[in-house]
């Protein structure tokens, strides 16, 4: 059988150190696309965090087929074959699929020495595929976008072992206001407008909602290589995180996650 | 109390937090009319330390009238998790867009609050929720015939040649010289413990003034997390101390604040006798478990027999000892000079300790034997027993070699 997707990477670190950052299931749904690769986990139907990897990362990026590419595999073997050589490998991949049934192979080359790795991960059929609905469609009441850098060291106030995160986004004082509850204590976190940490502020109604802190802690560990990112509410209270990553000076990639509001007894 | 800390001083105050930290695991906040004072008091209460920041140190420092102390009006003292407050003030450490940190207690409230002003006009507000509170009043003389000082580097100097493991330091003070020595109990494996000692002479210290020689032995942890501190920022620390059984206080001045710890001795007699040790103190706790598993039966004469080895004269022994060939080349390699302090380290096999071992078998024979004397003659042992009272009527036999000892 032909080979249906072919790819070619040189420079692996910043895909392998944020793939590894949505480490929270064995299992990711990787959907391979004209346009990109998108790597998508989800916990109970409740968290989705996405990993877009435009085709312009790659070297090479060959696709013989017209429909979408879609298959399920372990993350955590797929995460440690691209860390094979360790951290000061940085090796060039690539990366063959055949079709459905056959497994993903990776071959690896370290960029110093002469060693050439070959990976083949088993793949699997999705079957019960999150529906495609448009999230980021459902996140349109409110829009905020922030420095990564900066929204990162603020968040270092929150006490990790929280147990609810209060989002609080409004047109009036105190604009944005982050509000953790936790067993010693609450931290309260007010950004006002100001244009080195937030860039766009599009907020016409008020919004409030809470969401489980253990949810929320899986975001924190990819906005450490973001350099923008986007924070947008929807009308149910869904919760939604667009980043912006810098792959090197020109590429980009894209990381993005949804959680729904915990339920709130009215 | 409404009180501002500049952003330049939260860096004292987080190092403070981390000293208060390592002594124990909850923080009692107090608040007088001219100072904020953070104290901490370790577990088994043989080491207590205190912070207390004079109004100096803060930009405002509001009170509420508390000038009277009584029912209505009481002393506005409340505790906290350690951990609670740690967690704010350590991400603070290396954060340069600090402009300061205001903290607000009120009687009525049941959180303290720290509200931290970030440039860029991002406020955090913490609020730590406050503990049931029992209060305690830690009494300690803050004068006494011995004093030393020293600056915060020389000590830290001689505490980075003990092992981490260490839990205490014993402190020898003559007129004109210290020395400082760990002291170890707790090993178990006579062959991996090392031991350190260190001199120093008057002239390292800032002052030097000693009342009367004494041994005294305390715990190293507080006086490590204190001598950290005073190194830090370079300040001088004050050791004022009496004699075995008595506290050690070690006091770090500065214009803004005033470090005071206190730390629990152990006493000569055997028994804890210090004003704020009510528990057995730790060293004393692990002369027990180590003796546990060869006798249980050891009284306290025995273990201050034991604890009391003289390590001056072990020292100056060893050359005469049974590998006088070793022995040369083992000296020239842990006699360093270092700085002006002298220190050796011997981590040879340890003779003395290896005597002791044998020492043992023979003390665990006596205790055995004393024991079943107490049986037998019961009676004899009694606190009620006079022997003046006691008519022993003729002696037929004198007492036989044996029992004379």
């Amino acid at each position: 059988m032909d080979i249906q997707f072919l790819a070619e990477i040189k420079d692996l670190k910043v895909v392998y150190n944020v793939l590894k950052s949505i480490i929270f299931k064995d299992f990711v749904v990787m959907r391979i696309m004209e346009e990109g690769m998108k790597i998508t986990v989800d916990d109970m139907k409740c968290v989705e965090t996405s990993v877009y990897i435009p085709s312009n990362i790659f070297f090479v990026y060959k696709i013989k087929c017209d429909e979408d590419i879609v298959f399920k595999i372990s993350h955590k073997v797929f995460t440690e074959c691209l860390h094979i050589f360790g951290d000061d490998g940085n090796p060039s991949m690539k990366m063959s699929y055949k079709g459905p049934g056959f497994p993903l192979s990776l071959v690896l080359k370290h960029q110093e020495e002469n060693i050439i790795v070959d990976c083949e991960i088993k793949t699997m059929d999705v079957e019960d595929e999150f529906p495609d609905v448009n999230l980021a469609e459902e996140c349109n009441l409110n829009n905020v976008v922030l420095n990564a850098g900066h929204f990162v060291e603020i968040l270092s106030n929150i006490d990790h072992n929280s147990d609810e995160l209060e989002l609080f986004l409004s047109p009036e004082p105190p604009y944005f206001r982050i509000t953790t509850y936790g067993v010693l204590g609450e931290t309260q976190i007010d950004i006002s407008k100001n244009p080195d940490i937030i860039i766009v502020f599009n907020c016409q109604t008020e919004s409030v909602s809470k969401y489980s802190f253990n949810n929320i802690r899986q975001i924190f560990k990819v906005l450490n290589y973001a350099n923008k990112v986007k924070i947008s509410t929807g009308r149910t209270g869904l919760l939604g995180f667009q980043l912006v990553i810098y792959a090197d000076d020109e590429k980009v990639m894209y990381a993005d996650y949804y959680v729904t509001p915990q339920f709130i007894d009215e | 109390m409404n009180c501002t800390i500049p952003a330049g001083n939260l860096k004292v105050l987080t190092k403070s937090l981390q000293t208060l930290s390592k002594i124990g695991d909850e923080l009692y906040i107090e608040v007088t009319k001219e100072s904020l004072l953070f104290r901490s008091i370790n577990a088994n209460k043989t080491a207590f330390c205190s912070f207390k920041f004079f109004n100096t140190f803060f930009t405002s420092f509001e009170v509420a009238d508390i000038d009277s102390e009584s029912d209505e009006n009481p002393k506005l003292a409340r505790k906290i998790q350690m951990k609670a407050i740690l967690a704010i003030f350590k991400p603070l450490h290396k954060d340069k867009n600090l402009a300061f940190c205001h903290v607000e207690l009120q009687y009525e409230s049941i959180v303290i609050i720290f509200k931290i002003q970030y440039k860029f006009d991002v406020t955090v507000l913490h609020k730590v929720h406050l503990l049931d509170m029992e209060f305690w009043q830690v009494n300690y003389p803050n004068d006494s015939m011995n004093q030393v000082t020293g600056t915060g580097h020389c000590f830290s100097q001689v505490l980075s040649n003990f092992q981490l493991n260490n839990d205490d330091l014993g402190l020898e003070v003559m007129h004109h010289k210290v020395v400082m020595r760990n002291y170890d109990v707790d090993e178990t494996n006579v062959l991996k413990c090392i031991r350190s000692q260190y001199v120093l002479n008057a002239i390292d210290f800032v002052s030097f003034k000693i009342g009367q020689p004494t041994n005294i032995t305390c715990s190293l942890k507080p006086f490590r997390a204190a001598v950290q501190f005073a190194e830090h920022f370079n300040l001088k620390l004050i050791l004022n101390f009496e004699t075995a059984g008595k506290p050690v206080v070690l006091i770090i001045k500065n214009p803004t604040f005033e470090v005071h710890i206190v730390m629990a001795t152990v006493s000569s007699d055997g028994s804890t006798q210090s004003s704020i040790s009510t528990t057995v103190s730790s060293i004393q706790k692990k002369v027990m478990n180590t003796k546990k598993h060869s006798d249980a039966n050891l009284t306290i004469e025995d273990r201050i027999a034991l604890e009391n080895v003289d390590w001056n004269d072990e020292i100056n022994n060893l050359d005469e000892q049974s590998k006088p060939k070793l022995k040369p080349a083992l000296n020239s390699l842990f006699n360093n000079q270092l700085g002006r302090g002298h220190i050796q380290k011997d981590n040879d096999i340890d003779n003395r300790k290896l005597n002791m071992d044998v020492e043992d078998d023979d003390i665990i024979e006596l205790s055995q034997r004393s024991k079943r004397i107490k049986t037998v003659f019961e009676r004899c042992y009694e606190s009620t027993f006079r022997e003046e009272n006691f008519d022993y009527g003729k002696i037929l036999v004198a007492n036989s070699d044996a029992e004379s000892d």
